[in-house]
């Protein structure tokens, strides 16, 4: 779809496609023909809406051709609500009496131009008439001799009155006034008291199920209360889209131009370089008679361990350290210590160069997995102990992580108040090889310290009620 | 030699005159339109180059941000600040099953619904980089998802309040300068944009926003005058949410239990209505009466002069019978329940009312009992208008214009209007109020009226005195000069028809109401028209030197200061901050 077109539809479909108002459901378009054989192919048609039985013929509308509904839905809009004969609902939001009864125009079509937009349209006819009108002198004229720099400079010169900045050159004391709008076909609309009478009186007999919610008004170009007056929208377009990065926007994704393909030309995800984090309980040895942590309600007032994983992406060795504040944010304070805040990950090189190496790791990144459960104090009789790396393999290092939840003493809690999580900063250094990426020009062995720190929020569970937990 | 002066001589008459005459405007014949230059024809040394390309345009609000295209008559999205919109990815549980029917925790009146704000004006325990925050994510929405256009290079339009603390103004900006690569940006005022697509130069403009309701006198595009109540639609809200409440324990007390009940009541600083249900309600019911005794017909239109011709208001509108007390019987409204959506609650019609009249008109309460900062909306207008001088207030009183999300409300523009004038009547312009007042001024009536008496008396003694010049009374007696007839003036009478001729008549004196689009449509509307703003940002000079980089001096003074005028050649020196100072 081209730029212009967006600009000028917006990034909503400009076919056949609409969205229903009420549901948000497409809308079908199917004939109304009373002769069955020949609905397939011939009108009159409207739109319907599979779920709720909406269809355009609530406000009146049919349509004469099944193609580009688009422009005729567009059509309908300029004509207020239909130009089928209807008693038009929209009554209570026209400014009846501020029609001039002096004007020549027919009833129909001030009615027809009472909407916002055309009074939008007729005020930006207006003024740009009042600005050439306000500013008579050619441009090439003025004064001082030069340009007149722009010629709607007067509305210009009188925006700046009340702040006091003046643009315009020595031509001000010339040029007569703006004056206001002065009738309806230049834009003005008086309040009718009256006006809302009719809607209030609406309001009371059809009582809350015609009236629009505030989702459906939402989906609206102008809002309106009553669900008589909502129009089908053409749904939002899906985009494909490059992102930059928001400090130097530098391309960090784009998509492949091809309409049909899902690929990428460039894809720089974050999850390349930076160590993905995972995190699961430490269950207390089976002998002691601590209960096991559930996540769902992680025991308050009681430390409780936790593992945390470090997986390496890069194919450097990575030094971590990782910090944390002391007390969770948030309005309940629960302590966290990392007890081995500073370790190494190491390389994630090929396992095939980890094969042909040393094989100092014990364990192959294959079983990193989160569904074995560990227990301190297990098989090995291990306990987690400050300062020391839980357990390291090729390209991943666990640590332990003690969290003392406080306790949740209020009945009635805010949504997600009890949601432990804990953030924590996590700072990395590692020496790149720049022989790797390709940027050997000296084709020396040179290394480059690299760092990179950034904040990041492991959410962990729901912290068990202090009641609850006592009672189980 | 002779060649060549020929040669300079003819050379603007063959090039230049012919180009001038066809542009120059015949007098006699009607305007031609004019031709606009294109940007390369426009002075190079012009500050702010308008870009080929259109603004964006964007509005923040207490509530909602609205993006759009300049030249359009409505913004292209209007997005929340609610918990709704800052939900992490992923997080579906709006739809789950049973949400609707969670237990809602009962909030404190004072931080009720605070989460659904994108900012507070007081600035304590306000999280700056939070609203930062919401601001990027509601734009980074809008231009992704609504506007589909990349920032970078767009000129904005922004749409802010104009008082403002500079924290806040200093985020907003550092905001969009920072994480959008935006050349610049203007910032334009509400009342003043609100005035402008109203297709007025002049009005009282009383935008009824969420936290605070602003009346802002404009005259001639200037803010003259500036009143504000927190009687907005945040208590509107949070009224509707008690009404719902009440209801709702009163017809589901056998299925919540007693005990709750009992408990609900006692608390009466505690809401347990969530902000969705009660502005759902508000947006869907909510209505206003017309002030009682009246008929919504106003007998002020039928007071209106006669020569107001086009502009008029109605006065031969068809109203049927539309009586207030047609409205006060009481039709039962199925809707539903707050505590679960399944049951619906009765809530007679009338009750829908109440929440608008007692929190935007405070029908219940004194006048004593009212602070300055929550007058009640007519109570603010009457003020406002009474502190505008003489000739302006009569220019603005007709122009009311109602902005701001509590105009959507049926019926209160027309009772706004109602109440406003009923007190102009009971009134009369006067500042003081009170009973001392209503006892001076019943005096000085009496004073007057005995004047009046004796002096009929005088004159009466006078001719029975001197019966010798009871022909000629008007010579003897001299009046005082404040009862002496107007001496026309010849001169000025034949100026002022001549005013009369080239301008239309201007409404003024009574009370009136004019529609507005909003403010996003008249900075679109203005955007549209390339009409330069006086507040202009640029980039390089925000980010250099923060807002103490604006220049002081303009703020001081409304008036137009000519010598300092000039635009700035290469955008170096300074950038105002004009009202937002």
């Amino acid at each position: 779809m081209p730029l212009s077109v967006i600009k000028s539809e917006g990034p909503r479909c400009s076919r056949n496609c609409f969205n229903c108002p009420i549901c948000t459901a497409p809308l079908a378009t199917s004939s109304l023909n009373p002769d069955p054989e020949k609905r397939a192919v011939s009108g009159p048609w409207v739109l319907s809406c599979g779920f709720c039985n909406w269809s355009t013929l609530e406000l009146g509308w049919q349509f004469e051709n099944k193609k580009n509904m688009h422009q005729q839905v567009a059509k309908l809009r300029n004509g207020g609500q239909s130009r089928f004969a209807r008693t038009p609902p929209t009554d209570f939001a026209k400014s009846g009496g501020s029609e001039p009864p002096s004007e020549t125009e027919t009833p129909f079509v001030s009615e027809l131009d009472d909407t916002p937009d055309a009074a939008f349209a007729s005020f930006r006819s207006f003024y740009s008439s009042q600005l050439s009108a306000s500013n008579p002198a050619d441009p090439l004229l003025t004064p001082s001799g030069g340009f007149n720099y722009s010629s709607p400079s007067s509305l210009a010169r009188i925006m700046s009155l009340y702040t006091g900045r003046s643009f315009g050159k020595k031509d001000t004391g010339k040029s007569s006034l703006m004056r206001e709008t002065s009738d309806f076909s230049e834009g003005l609309r008086i309040v009718d008291p009256t006006c809302d009478d009719e809607a209030i009186r609406k309001l009371r007999t059809e009582g809350w199920t015609r009236t629009a919610s505030v989702a459906q008004q939402a989906g609206q170009h102008h809002a309106s209360n009553f669900v008589a007056n909502l129009r089908p929208m053409p749904p939002l377009l899906r985009t494909k889209r490059s992102k930059r990065c928001r400090a130097c926007r530098h391309l960090l994704v784009k998509p492949e131009q091809k309409v049909q393909s899902t690929r990428f030309r460039i894809r720089l995800v974050a999850l390349n370089y930076i160590p993905t984090i995972s995190f699961k309980p430490l269950q207390p040895s089976p002998s002691t008679e601590l209960p096991p942590i559930d996540l769902k309600a992680i025991p308050p007032l009681r430390p409780s361990q936790f593992l945390l994983t470090l997986k390496n992406p890069l194919f450097d060795v990575v030094k971590v350290t990782l910090a944390t504040p002391v007390q969770a944010p948030g309005r309940y304070s629960h302590k966290v210590t990392i007890l081995c805040p500073e370790f190494e990950i190491g390389s994630n090189v090929d396992q095939w160069d980890e094969a042909l190496g040393d094989g100092k790791s014990q364990r192959s990144s294959k079983f990193l997995g989160l569904s074995k459960v560990e227990y301190a104090g297990g098989e090995s009789g291990r306990v987690a102990e400050a300062g020391k790396v839980w357990e390291k393999g090729r390209n991943w290092t666990t640590v332990v992580v003690e969290v003392v939840c406080a306790a949740i003493t209020e009945n009635e809690s805010e949504e997600d108040e009890d949601v432990l999580e804990i953030p924590v900063f996590v700072r990395m250094e590692w020496e790149a090889d720049l022989e790797r990426e390709g940027k050997d020009e000296a084709k020396t062995e040179r290394k480059e310290k690299r760092e990179l720190a950034y904040w990041t929020v492991v959410g962990v569970g729901r912290v068990g009620k202090l009641g609850a937990a006592s009672t189980s | 030699m002779a060649t060549a002066a020929g040669y300079f001589d003819r050379k603007p008459s063959s090039a230049t005159r012919p180009r001038l005459s066809h542009l120059q405007p015949d007098p006699s014949s009607p305007h031609t339109p004019q031709r606009t230059f294109s940007s390369a024809f426009n002075s190079p040394s012009l500050s702010f180059r308008i870009s080929e390309e259109e603004p964006l345009i964007f509005e923040f609000g207490t509530r909602h941000f609205s993006a759009g295209y300049a030249g359009e008559s409505a913004p292209r999205c209007r997005l929340g600040f609610g918990p709704e919109e800052s939900r992490r990815v992923g997080d579906y549980r709006k739809w789950m099953p049973g949400y609707a029917e969670r237990k809602r925790k009962r909030r404190r009146v004072d931080i009720w619904g605070d989460d659904h704000e994108l900012w507070r004006m007081d600035l304590r325990g306000l999280d700056m980089g939070l609203v930062g925050d919401k601001i990027e994510r509601a734009v980074r929405e809008a231009v992704t998802k609504h506007l589909l256009v990349d920032m970078k290079g767009k000129r904005l339009v922004v749409v802010l309040p104009s008082l403002m603390p500079h924290p806040l103004l200093n985020t907003v900006l550092g905001t969009l300068f920072t994480r959008f690569q935006n050349p610049g940006i203007t910032l334009l005022s509400p009342p003043v944009l609100s005035t402008v697509v109203a297709g007025l130069r002049s009005g009282l403009v009383v935008d009824i926003g969420w936290r605070e309701t602003v009346v802002a006198g404009i005259y001639d595009y200037r803010e003259v005058h500036e009143n504000r109540t927190t009687r907005a639609m945040q208590m509107v809200t949070l009224e509707m949410a008690r009404l719902l409440e009440k209801h709702d324990t009163e017809q589901r007390k056998d299925a919540t239990k007693p005990v709750d009940a009992v408990k609900e009541e006692a608390d009466d600083t505690l809401v347990a209505v969530d902000l969705e249900q009660a502005e759902e309600v508000t947006t869907r019911m909510a209505w206003c009466r017309s002030r009682l005794g009246h008929t919504p017909t106003s007998p002020k239109s039928k007071v209106l002069p006669a020569q107001l011709g086009n502009a008029s208001i109605a006065e031969d509108e068809p109203t049927e019978s539309a009586t207030s007390s047609d409205f006060n019987e009481d039709i039962p409204i199925l809707i539903p329940s707050p505590s679960s959506p399944r049951v619906s609650i009765h809530i007679p019609f009338s009750a829908f009312a109440l929440p608008v009249e007692t929190a935007l008109l405070g029908d219940s309460l004194q006048r004593y009992e009212l602070d300055d900062h929550d007058q009640p909306l007519h109570k603010l207008i009457y003020r406002s208008l009474l502190a505008l001088p003489p000739d302006v207030r009569a220019v603005c009183m007709s122009r009311i214009i109602f902005t701001g999300g509590g105009s959507n409300i049926l019926g209160l523009k027309a009772r706004l209007m109602d109440e406003v004038a009923a007190l102009v009547e009971a009134r009369g312009w006067d500042s003081v109020e009170g009973k001392a007042a209503d006892e001076r001024r019943r005096r000085l009536k009496e004073i007057s009226g005995n004047r009046q008496l004796t002096k009929a008396k005088k004159v009466e003694t006078n001719n029975a005195n001197n019966p010798m010049n009871s022909k000629t009374p008007g010579e003897n007696i001299p009046l005082p000069a404040s009862q002496a007839p107007q001496v026309t003036d010849p001169i000025e009478e034949k100026i002022r028809r001549e005013q009369e001729k080239a301008t239309r008549p201007t409404v003024s004196g009574v009370i009136r109401g004019v529609e507005t689009l909003g403010a996003w449509a008249g900075a679109s509307l203005l955007a549209s028209l390339r009409i330069k703003g006086v507040v202009e940002i640029e980039r390089d000079a925000f980010l250099q030197h923060g807002l103490a980089g604006a220049r002081r001096d303009a703020e001081a003074s409304a008036a137009p200061q000519r010598g300092m005028a000039r635009p700035s050649i290469g955008g170096q020196t300074g950038w105002t901050l004009g009202p937002w100072a």
